[in-house]
C-alpha cells in the first residue's frame, strides 16, 4: 500500500509567540535586576536548622543522586549544603548512586571547597575537611551494606585512597554514624533511603528534590521520616537566604518570577477571551 | 515431559520467587538477608547480560537504516559517531586520549562530558519550561466549575512558588498571603487526592502482583493470556 | 516570783532561737541523710524478638522505692567464674523514657505493667567485639604464602613493595605496576578480612553468656541477690524468623489475597462482571483506527525510566500484546520504543507472538521494537525526532514516567496524533491530563489486562481489589470519626491509636 504524501505541518503561530515570551522572561533578569527578598520556606528552614545544631567533626552523608538533567535544580543546593557543612566544620562525605553523575558531582566538591576556603580563609582539604566516595551501583541494597559497615561498602574513595587510612572518617563506620544524610534526588531514590536507611538505622534524612517531584515528599514531611526538604531552584534559593549566600539558586528566583508572571498573564489573557467571546454568544 | 512445557517453568520459578520475595519482607533470619543478597546480584548478572542485547538491537536498526538510507539515516550516523568518539576517548591511555591532557588534569574524556554531554541533557530538560508554559496556556480554560477551580488553584501555586507573590503581598500589607494559601493547597487538598491514588495504585499493585504470580496474567511471558 | 521583763524577753528569744537552730539542724539532717536505693527483687534475661540475633534484652522490674535518678549496670561474662576473676563487662544503664518498656509494645507487648519495667539491650559482640583484622606484615604475608593464599612470586613482589620507601614518581613501570597490585590484594584481603569479622560477630552473639544486674548507689554496687548471693542469670541470642511488628501488614494482605481470591471464583462461576468504562481503554481500537485510515504508524512507548520490574511497565507489556495484534490485523506498523534491555527483549517477544496469532508472522520487524536509547533524555530526544519524522496517527505512552512525560507528551500533541498515555506516577499525570486525549490514572493502567481480555479471573480480582479499597474507605471514614470523638469528648481509644501505628 503507497503512504499518503505527507500533509504540510500547520504552523501553530501560537506555540512560537508564547516560545519567544517565555525566552524573553527568561533572559530579562540578565538584563534588568530586580531586587526580590523572599522568606525561606519551613521545609528548607527545617533542613537548615538540623545541620546547624551540628557540632565541629560531626559527619553527614550527602548522596547526589542526579545526573546533568537535572542539575539546574539540584547542583545549587548541594553546593549550599556543602557551604554549609564547610562553614560549620562538618565534614560531608559525598556518594552518589548515579553514574553520569559522577564527573559533574566531583566538579562541584572541587570547586566549592576552594570557594569555601576563601570565605572563611581556610583550606579544605580533601580527605580531611571532605570526602568523596564516588559512585556505587545499587540503591537498596547498598543502602543496606552502608549501614552494617560503610568502609567495606566503600573500600576506597573516589582518588583511589584506602577509607580505612583516611582521617576523615576516622570515627565513621557505619551509616549510624552520620549525624545527618541528605539525599538530592532527581529520580526516587529518597523513598529508599527512607525505607532502607532512616527506618532501618535511625539518621535523620533531608531531602532535595526537583520541584516536580516535591509534592511526593510532603507525606513523609508531615510524619517526620523527612527532617527538612529543598524543593526545585526555590529550596535552592530558600538555603541560599538562610545561609546568607549569593549563588545560582537566589539568581535564578528572578527568572522563575518573571516566567511565572508570564505565564499567569497568558492565562488569565486567554481566559478573558473566552469570557468576553462568551458573553458576545460567540464560540469558544 | 509436560513440566518443560513453554510456560509451566517459568511460571513456576515466577510464583517460586515471589513467594520467597514476599516472605523475607516479614523474616529477620540472616538467610533472608542473604537471599535478597543472592537475588540482588543475580539481577545484576542479568542487567548486564541483557545490557548486550540492547546494544545488539541498537545497532542492527541504526546499521540497517544506514545501509537502506532509510528516513533520518543522517542522526543513525550520529549515534555511531557520538558513541565512538567518547568510548575511544575514555578507553585510550586509561581516558587521556591520544593527545596531551587538555587543561588542569581534564582530560579528553572529562572535556566530551562537561561540554558535549552536559549541556546535551540540560538543553533537553530545559525545553520542559517551554512546553509547560504551551501546555498551560492551552489547558487552563474555565470552561466550567471544576475547570475554574483548576484554574484558580494553579494560578495562586505559580504565583505563590516565586518571590514577587512576597514583594506584591507588601504592598497590600500581607506578604505571606499567596505563599500561605500555596502551602495550604500543597499540604490540604493536593496531599488528600495524592494519598487517595496511592491508596488504589498499592492496591492495584497487590492485585496485579496477585494475578502475576498466580499466572492469571502472562503477556510478559509473550504467551497468550 | 514575777520574772523582769528584760528577762523575759531574753528568755523567750533565746528559746525561739533554740527551737530555730533545732529545726534548722533536722532539716540539715534530713537533707543531708541519704535515699535508700533498692535492687529490683529479680530480673530476667531474654532474646530481643523479631531480630537477626545480635541481642538479648536483660528485663527487671522498678522497685516502688525507686529514686529518681538512678542507674543501674548490667554486667556481662562468658561464664559464672569470670565474674570472681573480674572477667566481665559492664554495661551502664540510666533509666529514662527510652528503656522503659512500654516504649517498645513490638518487644512487650501492652501490658500496664511495662510502665514499671524497664529494659537494657545488649549486644554480646558489641562488649566482646572479636579480634582487630591482622595488618598485611612481612610475617603475615609469610602465612599467607604457606597456606596458599598467595604464590611465592606475588609473596616476593608484596615484600618488595613494603620495603619499598621510594616515592611514586621515581618507580619504574614494573615498581608502579607492583604498587598497584599490592594496593588491590590490600583491598582484597580487607573486604575478606571484614567479612570474617562479621561472621565472628554472628558466632559471638549467638553464645551464651552470664548476666548480673546491679543497681549504682553513687560508686557502690547493690546486686540483684538470690540466697544471699548475686544473682547470676544466662541467655543467649537466637536469631528469629518473623518480624512480629509486621504481622498486622501480613494479615491485611492475607485477608486481601483472600478477598482477591473469593471473587476470583465468584467471577468463574457468575462471568461478566460489571466493570465501569474506562475511557481510554476503550479508544485503543479508535486510535489504530485512526493510524489505518491515515497510513500512519502507531506509536507505542514505553516509560522512560521503566524497568521490567516495574508494575507499571507489566501493565503496559500486557496492553503492548493487545495493540499488536490489533495492529497485525489492520495490517498497520507499530514502532515500540524502549529504554530497558529487558523491556525491548519482552517487547519483542510480545509484538512476535502478536503477529504470530495474527496470521501475519512475516510483517513482524524486530526493527520496530528496538532500543531507542538507554539515558532518560536521550531517549527523549531520539523518540521526539522519530515522532516529528515519522508522523505517527496515535501515540501510546504507557510506563512509569518522569521528567520525560510533558517532553513526549507535548511533541506527540504537536503532531496531531491521538495520544493515550498511563502511569502510576503521580506527579507525571497532571502532564498528561493537559496534553492527551486519554489518560488511564494509576490502578486504571493496571486493570487494562484485566479490562480488555474481559476474562473471567482477572475481572474478578479486579471485583477484589475494588472490595478491599472499599473496606478501607470505610475503615479510614470509621476510625477519623471514632478519634474525632475521642478528641471531642476525651475518651480513651488509645487501643486503636496503637493498634494501627506501624509497630
Amino acid at each position: 500500500m503507497s503512504s499518503l504524501p505527507l500533509q504540510p505541518r500547520r504552523i501553530d503561530l501560537s506555540r512560537w509567540v508564547i516560545y519567544g515570551l517565555v525566552c524573553l522572561a527568561v533572559l530579562l533578569p540578565y538584563v534588568i535586576y530586580v531586587e526580590m527578598p523572599f522568606t525561606p520556606s519551613k521545609e528548607a528552614k527545617g533542613l537548615y536548622d538540623q545541620l546547624e545544631a551540628l557540632k565541629k567533626g560531626d559527619h553527614v552523608l550527602l548522596a547526589f543522586d542526579f545526573d546533568p538533567a537535572s542539575q539546574a535544580e539540584l547542583r545549587p543546593m548541594g553546593r549550599a549544603l556543602l557551604l554549609h557543612c564547610f562553614r560549620k566544620g562538618v565534614i560531608p562525605v559525598v556518594m552518589t548512586f548515579w553514574p553520569n553523575g559522577l564527573n559533574m558531582d566531583k566538579e562541584i566538591i572541587e570547586k566549592t571547597a576552594p570557594e569555601a576556603g576563601k570565605m572563611w580563609s581556610r583550606e579544605f582539604k580533601n580527605g580531611r575537611d571532605y570526602v568523596f566516595l564516588g559512585f556505587r551501583p545499587g540503591d537498596t541494597s547498598f543502602i543496606l551494606l552502608m549501614g552494617e559497615n560503610l568502609k567495606t561498602a566503600f573500600d576506597k574513595d573516589y582518588y583511589q585512597n584506602p577509607t580505612q587510612k583516611l582521617p576523615g572518617l576516622t570515627d565513621v563506620n557505619t551509616l549510624k554514624d552520620m549525624k545527618l544524610v541528605v539525599d538530592l534526588a532527581a529520580g526516587a531514590t529518597v523513598q529508599a533511603w527512607i525505607a532502607w536507611g532512616s527506618d532501618r538505622f535511625g539518621f535523620p534524612l533531608g531531602a532535595g528534590t526537583t520541584a516536580v517531584s516535591a509534592p511526593d515528599m510532603y507525606p513523609f514531611l508531615q510524619s517526620r521520616q523527612v527532617v527538612g526538604l529543598l524543593g526545585g531552584l526555590r529550596g535552592a534559593a530558600d538555603y541560599e537566604v538562610l545561609l546568607n549566600v549569593n549563588g545560582d539558586g537566589r539568581l535564578g528566583m528572578q527568572a522563575q518570577s518573571f516566567t511565572h508572571l508570564l505565564l499567569v498573564g497568558l492565562i488569565l489573557f486567554a481566559n478573558v477571551v473566552v469570557f468576553i467571546r462568551w458573553i458576545r454568544g460567540g464560540k469558544d | 515431559m509436560s513440566f518443560f512445557k513453554r510456560l509451566t517453568l517459568p511460571l513456576l520459578i515466577v510464583f517460586g520467587i515471589g513467594l520467597l520475595g514476599f516472605a523475607q519482607e516479614f523474616v529477620p533470619h540472616p538467610i533472608a538477608h542473604d537471599f535478597t543478597e543472592a537475588m540482588t546480584t543475580c539481577f545484576k548478572i542479568m542487567g548486564g547480560f541483557a545490557m548486550i542485547l540492547g546494544i545488539y538491537s541498537l545497532t542492527h536498526l541504526h546499521v540497517t537504516r544506514i545501509r537502506q538510507q532509510g528516513p533520518g539515516w543522517g542522526y543513525s550516523m550520529f549515534v555511531f559517531l557520538g558513541a565512538g568518539v567518547m568510548i575511544v576517548l575514555g578507553v585510550w591511555n586509561d581516558g587521556v586520549g591520544p593527545l596531551r591532557e587538555v587543561s588542569e588534569g581534564k582530560t579528553y574524556f572529562d572535556w566530551g562530558y562537561d561540554y558535549i554531554y552536559v549541556p546535551c541533557q540540560a538543553t533537553i530538560f530545559s525545553i520542559l519550561a517551554f512546553f509547560m508554559a504551551s501546555a498551560a496556556f492551552r489547558t487552563f480554560r474555565a470552561r466550567n466549575v471544576a475547570a475554574a477551580m483548576l484554574l484558580i488553584a494553579a494560578v495562586v501555586v505559580m504565583f505563590g512558588r516565586v518571590p514577587v507573590s512576597e514583594t506584591v503581598g507588601r504592598w497590600f500589607g500581607t506578604p505571606d498571603v499567596f505563599t500561605n494559601a500555596t502551602d495550604f493547597l500543597m499540604n490540604g487538598p493536593n496531599l488528600a487526592a495524592k494519598r487517595g491514588i496511592i491508596l488504589g495504585v498499592s492496591l492495584g499493585g497487590l492485585a496485579q502482583s496477585l494475578r502475576i504470580l498466580l499466572g492469571i496474567e502472562r503477556s510478559y511471558l509473550g504467551g497468550q493470556d | 516570783m514575777r520574772i523582769p521583763l528584760h528577762r523575759a524577753r531574753g528568755m523567750t528569744l533565746a528559746w525561739f532561737l533554740a527551737c530555730c537552730g533545732v529545726l534548722l539542724a533536722g532539716g540539715a539532717d534530713a537533707s543531708a541523710a541519704p535515699a535508700k536505693v533498692h535492687p529490683p527483687k529479680s530480673f530476667e534475661v531474654i532474646d530481643l524478638p523479631s531480630d537477626d540475633g545480635s541481642a538479648v534484652l536483660v528485663v527487671w522490674t522498678c522497685p516502688d522505692n525507686d529514686v529518681k535518678g538512678v542507674q543501674y549496670a548490667v554486667e556481662v561474662a562468658k561464664s559464672e567464674a569470670d565474674f570472681a576473676s573480674g572477667g566481665f563487662k559492664t554495661q551502664v544503664v540510666p533509666l529514662s523514657s527510652e528503656v522503659l518498656a512500654s516504649s517498645k509494645p513490638e518487644c512487650f507487648g501492652r501490658s500496664v505493667e511495662n510502665k514499671r519495667r524497664y529494659f537494657a539491650e545488649i549486644s554480646p559482640a558489641e562488649l566482646f567485639p572479636p579480634p582487630d583484622r591482622p595488618k598485611l606484615t612481612p610475617v603475615r604475608l609469610n602465612e599467607l604464602a604457606k597456606t596458599r593464599v598467595i604464590t611465592a612470586g606475588e609473596l616476593a613482589r608484596a615484600l618488595s613493595v613494603l620495603q619499598s620507601t621510594s616515592p611514586e614518581a621515581k618507580l619504574s613501570a614494573a615498581e608502579k605496576a607492583a604498587r598497584k597490585w599490592y594496593e588491590d590484594f590490600a583491598a582484597y584481603m580487607e573486604t575478606k578480612g571484614r567479612e570474617a569479622q562479621e561472621e565472628q560477630k554472628a558466632a559471638i552473639n549467638r553464645a551464651t553468656y552470664y548476666y548480673r544486674l546491679a543497681v549504682l548507689d553513687g560508686e557502690r554496687k547493690i546486686y540483684v541477690e538470690r540466697d544471699g548471693k548475686p544473682a547470676i542469670v544466662s541467655g543467649a541470642a537466637r536469631p528469629n524468623f518473623f518480624k512480629w511488628g509486621k504481622l498486622n501488614n501480613l494479615l491485611f494482605s492475607l485477608a486481601f489475597c483472600a478477598i482477591v481470591f473469593a471473587f476470583i471464583e465468584v467471577a468463574k462461576r457468575k462471568p461478566g462482571l460489571f466493570i465501569r468504562k474506562i475511557a481510554g481503554l476503550d479508544a485503543v481500537d479508535e486510535a489504530i483506527g485512526r493510524s489505518t485510515e491515515m497510513n500512519r504508524p502507531v506509536f507505542f512507548v514505553h516509560g522512560g525510566s521503566s524497568a521490567m520490574g516495574d508494575l507499571a511497565t507489566i501493565a503496559s507489556v500486557n496492553i503492548l500484546a493487545r495493540v499488536a495484534r490489533k495492529t497485525a490485523e489492520h495490517d498497520t506498523r507499530i514502532r515500540v520504543m524502549n529504554n530497558d534491555p529487558i523491556v525491548t527483549v519482552v517487547s519483542q517477544e510480545v509484538v512476535q507472538q502478536a503477529y504470530t496469532m495474527a496470521g501475519r508472522p512475516d510483517a513482524y520487524n524486530p526493527d520496530d521494537v528496538a532500543l531507542v536509547a538507554s539515558e532518560q533524555f536521550s531517549y527523549v530526544a531520539a523518540v521526539s525526532g522519530a515522532m516529528v519524522r515519522e508522523q505517527p496517527g496515535a501515540i501510546f505512552l504507557l510506563g512509569s514516567f518522569f521528567a520525560e512525560s510533558l517532553l513526549l507528551a507535548e511533541t506527540g500533541a504537536s503532531t496531531g496524533a491521538i495520544q493515550i498515555a498511563g502511569t502510576d506516577q503521580y506527579t507525571q499525570l497532571p502532564f498528561f491530563i493537559t496534553t492527551c486525549d486519554y489518560t488511564l490514572i494509576g490502578e486504571e493502567l493496571y486493570a487494562a489486562s484485566a479490562y480488555l481480555s474481559r476474562e473471567p479471573r482477572q475481572l474478578g480480582s479486579l471485583r477484589g481489589q475494588d472490595v478491599g479499597k472499599a473496606f478501607l474507605m470505610v475503615a479510614i471514614v470509621v476510625i477519623v470519626v471514632v478519634m474525632t470523638a475521642a478528641v471531642a469528648w476525651k475518651l480513651d481509644f488509645s487501643w486503636l491509636r496503637d493498634l494501627l501505628q506501624p509497630l
